[in-house]
């Protein structure tokens, strides 16, 4: 029947068995709650909260998103989207930002304080038109993800999803109101 | 619903998704010059959920959609036809290019939802990316 796909978090450093550079750890957050913080831990718990700055906006460590199929298609699994709710209901003055990644790049920043902000000039692997509010990506206008995997293979198949959280001077200190869920979609034969 | 299809050939043959041994047929090796009717059946009672008669020039298209949101996952079937047409624009004198469509939404419960053409900014309508086998001229 369907192939068995699973949400992945891809950690740690650029590797280079697959044209995207995946790293080695893609660790299975289909069934957790996976945190962003002010490291490139896939499961920081809440070591390493992303600073308040006095003046400005510090960030996230930027997170990849993908998906893994652990058992191959009969067909061709391909037309990958990804997108959010619409309503950021994060609180504190948090925003999120996302864009497709055409090539996986390691996280930088300085762990403890923030991440390096998600741009062309930092993350030399996203797509020219930059990260844009993820809220924007909706049901109706979904983050559409290069991408396809045919039977016999298996693994990761399209460009993954950066994802990075903001956290403004107006930022309020605490643990965001609400988990936000993300959607991929994908057809499959 | 667990749901799977079953391609009813011209002479009556079928040629079914599932095999005895629980192996699998692709879609893509359907026999569309041969295929009168596809179905999706019930896999447990294996009772015929939508039939879809494919005419002339009527093209076969069908994907399992699937959304994954967390640890939930729902999975829709699309079944339906899109066939290419020509049509003389009176302004410009040129000979145009149109695909026509009607596409299932098959829902796990076994509603259907009904649509005459793809909608790019709808969730469940918006286009496929079609195969080779389902290309004009095929």
């Amino acid at each position: 029947m369907a192939a068995t796909v699973t949400v992945r978090r891809f950690t740690g450093a650029q590797g280079s068995s697959d044209k995207w550079g995946l790293p080695t750890t893609k660790t299975d957050v289909t069934s957790v709650n996976s945190r962003l913080s002010s490291s490139d831990s896939p499961a920081p718990g809440t070591d390493n909260p992303i600073a308040i700055p006095a003046a400005g906006t510090n960030y996230s460590y930027w997170a990849h998103f993908g998906l893994s199929a652990d058992s191959s298609p009969t067909g061709t699994i391909d037309n990958i989207r990804w997108y959010m709710d619409g309503a950021n209901s994060f609180g504190h003055n948090a925003t999120m930002k996302a864009v497709a990644a055409h090539l996986y790049v390691a996280a930088t920043g300085t762990e403890g304080t923030t991440g390096d902000q998600l741009t062309l000039a930092n993350h030399s692997g996203i797509f020219a038109g930059g990260a844009s509010d993820a809220f924007g990506f909706t049901s109706g206008s979904p983050l559409a993800l290069s991408g396809s995997l045919s039977n016999p293979d298996t693994g990761c198949f399209h460009d993954p999803v950066a994802a990075q959280i903001e956290a403004p001077s107006t930022a309020t200190p605490g643990e965001l109101d609400v988990d936000e869920t993300g959607t991929f979609k994908y057809d499959e034969t | 619903m667990e749901l799977c299809w079953t391609a009813i050939y011209k002479d009556g043959t079928e040629y079914n998704q599932l095999n005895a041994d629980k192996s699998e047929n692709r879609y893509e090796n359907i026999d569309r010059s041969q295929l009168n009717v596809f179905q999706l059946r019930d896999v447990a009672t294996g009772a015929v959920v939508v039939q879809v008669l494919i005419q002339e020039r009527q093209r076969l298209i069908w994907r399992r959609r699937i959304f994954k949101k967390g640890n939930h996952q729902l999975t829709v079937h699309l079944v339906g036809w899109q066939k290419t047409f020509y049509i003389l624009n009176s302004k410009t004198k040129q000979i145009e290019k149109r695909n026509m469509q009607a596409i299932f939404c098959v829902f796990p419960t076994g509603q259907i939802i009904v649509a005459d053409r793809w909608n790019e900014s709808d969730q469940l309508f918006h286009s496929v990316a079609l195969r080779q086998c389902e290309t004009e001229g095929k």
